[in-house]
């Protein structure tokens, strides 16, 4: 007998209990587009924590070293680099560019409005816009003579923006650090995904003009561009050795290891998502024995028109194909469903920027397969039953 | 081409055990209308369901065409109910959300035949019990003699040797009844082997041997005459 046929059958059964078929399918279409929608959050979560975690290229960051018990609070009374460091690294024949940036937390100013706290960056290179993940929305980046002369040009972020113009173009505008004059010239975008979720405000002005306005330069952090990536390791052992060598006894350094950092927070969201996917699990459990039960129920139901099956020339084989394709059809159906479902409340999440969300088509296919699957385990026992039944019972039966 | 030998039916009843049937031995020949005739209880269904191999005598041995049918695996057995047996219950037994002609189609979908020729077929076969204007009609849609006549089509559609008839005429008013056994008369002179079960008498007169059983024996045999010899 023809597969085909026995796929027919199934939807004409299906179709007759249209209800009951929907009520069935529900279990499988909440547990299918439950486990996607976790998956998507989790997997779209850890891309979206790489990607700003990793940053882009042949950078590597160097940060003063301290003990593992203390908080990473770098003393202000300590120069962890002086100029003499960023002439050192800059003499490294595999470091192309050296980017530092110093960083206080300081008042931003715009006659009667004030916003405290703010975390105010000097920086000797637009790179460092590429290190922080910031970009500029509106107006432009510092020029190279800005960077040299110290100019008064200033790039804030969007909350300060917000909090000193309001509704007012910020741009060309000008407001007062620790006193201090300077012109807008740009305002970053609002970070999105988990960098939103730290949305403090902040500002970014040349290395020089800093300096001006906060007396030393203390470089908190340093990013060494290179060439190329297989040339990280030897400039970051170098960077480490020489800075090592200048402040022999007193302090150490070391590149500031993403890698581990990012591995962590997989293996976190990797816990999570198995934690939460596991309960996601279940529901789909509890669909698939709601599937069986009605299976079972549907061959009891229909215990005459087995007989009549049997005595019409049917198989064992042609009964239990056909009441497991009915199954199989049954949760696919409500699989596929879920996963529309899945993709339609992902992308809504997406939509709405809630959270960067994704489906891949992987997790899409699997929840697929993963459905026919239960189709047939719980499938197979009514099945099974059905395809046993004595063909003179099934006849008497009313 | 059927024969039956030293056929036993057993129950375990409880503790005791119940002879349903108990020596049954009897021919049927190519082409011959047979009616087994019994009161209710008498052991005529039990026999006919091991006639149409839906469930098997605790003893003896059933000949169909040369073929031991009692040594068939289950595939083998749904194929011989499917090519060689053609049966008509008392309760019609057409599946209600199919239409007339999907339910004539069953028996064909099981022997694996393409679309095409199985509505051809059943179309054909449905024409000759002059149900083809009703072919799209559900069961429920369809008189009781309209529905046995859909039952007979589907019997008759995959052409079996043995037409296999348990009370045809059973819940059927007169009239209808009459049409259906019409419709055995004419398929008896095309050829067809019948066997009907009835505890009708005058029903059983339509065929041209009665087998008269009574409590899991036959006691006795009748021939009808021959049309022009004298009883």
């Amino acid at each position: 007998m023809n597969i085909w046929e026995s796929i027919r059958m199934a939807l004409d059964s299906i179709w007759a209990h249209k209800l009951r078929s929907i009520l069935t399918m529900l279990g499988i279409v909440i547990g299918v587009s439950s486990v996607i929608i976790i998956v998507g959050i989790g997997q779209g979560g850890k891309e979206q924590l790489t990607e700003s975690v990793t940053g882009s290229g042949n950078s590597i960051t160097i940060v003063p070293k301290f003990d593992e018990n203390e908080m990473y609070i770098p003393d202000e009374s300590v120069q962890y680099f002086t100029p003499a460091d960023l002439e050192g690294l800059k003499r490294i024949p595999e470091i192309k560019e050296v980017v530092y940036s110093s960083m206080q937390s300081g008042s931003i100013q715009n006659k009667d409005k004030t916003v405290e706290g703010a975390m105010v960056f000097g920086v000797n290179s637009n790179r460092a816009f590429d290190t922080y993940g910031a970009i500029v929305d509106k107006g432009t980046l510092f020029t190279d003579a800005d960077y040299q002369s110290g100019g008064n040009g200033i790039i804030i972020s969007q909350n300060v923006a917000e909090d000193l113009f309001e509704d007012e173009e910020p741009v060309g505008k000008i407001l007062r650090v620790h006193a201090q004059p300077l012109q807008v010239i740009g305002v970053l975008q609002k970070p999105t995904g988990l960098q939103g979720m730290f949305d403090f405000p902040n500002a970014y002005i040349p290395a020089p003009t800093w300096q001006n306005i906060f007396g030393s330069l203390d470089v908190s952090q340093i990013d060494v561009q290179v060439e190329s990536a297989e040339q990280i390791q030897v400039a970051g052992e170098s960077a480490i050795s020489l800075l090592n060598d200048n402040h022999s006894g007193q302090q150490e350094y070391e590149v500031q290891n993403f890698e581990s950092f990012t591995e962590m927070i997989s293996k976190v969201t990797d816990i999570m998502t198995l934690v939460i996917g596991s309960i996601g699990s279940i529901s789909l459990l509890v669909g698939g024995i709601g599937v069986m039960n009605i299976m079972l129920v549907s061959v009891t139901e229909r215990t005459r028109e087995i007989g009549i099956r049997k005595s019409l020339g049917a198989t064992r084989r042609n009964i239990l194909m056909q009441f497991l394709i009915e199954s199989v059809t049954l949760t696919s159906i409500g699989g596929a469903m879920g996963i529309l479902l899945g993709a339609f409340v992902i992308y809504t999440i997406r939509l709405l920027g809630i959270f960067p969300a994704s489906v891949s088509i992987w997790v899409a296919i699997g929840g697929v397969l993963f459905s026919m699957l239960f189709g047939v385990v719980f499938g197979i026992l009514p099945a099974n039953k059905a395809s046993k039944l004595h063909p003179i019972d099934c006849l008497r039966y009313d | 081409m059927i024969q039956l030998k030293q056929i036993y039916k057993r129950y375990q009843a409880g503790e005791s055990e119940m002879t349903v049937l108990q020596d049954i031995n009897f021919t049927v020949n190519q082409g011959e209308y047979v009616a087994i005739m019994g009161q209710s209880g008498s052991g005529k269904s039990t026999l006919m369901n091991i006639l149409g191999c839906l469930d098997h005598p605790s003893e003896g041995s059933y000949w169909i065409d040369g073929v031991d049918v009692l040594s068939l695996d289950d595939p083998q057995t749904a194929q011989l109910r499917n090519r060689m047996i053609g049966f008509i219950f008392q309760q019609f037994q057409l599946l209600p959300r199919l239409t007339a002609k999907r339910n004539v189609e069953l028996p064909l979908i099981y022997a694996g035949l393409p679309a095409k020729k199985r509505e051809e077929r059943a179309i054909e076969s449905l024409r000759k019990v002059g149900l083809e204007d009703r072919m799209h009609h559900l069961p429920s849609a369809l008189s009781g003699g309209q529905q046995q006549r859909v039952a007979i089509a589907r019997a008759m559609v995959t052409e079996p040797t043995l037409l296999l008839a348990d009370e045809p005429t059973g819940a059927l008013d007169t009239q209808s009844g009459a049409v259906v056994l019409d419709l055995f008369d004419q398929l008896h002179q095309e050829g067809k082997t019948i066997v009907m079960i009835t505890h009708d008498a005058e029903v059983a007169t339509r065929a041209q041997r009665q087998i008269i059983i009574r409590d899991g024996e036959i006691i006795e045999e009748k021939r009808r005459p021959v049309e022009g010899e004298m009883p």
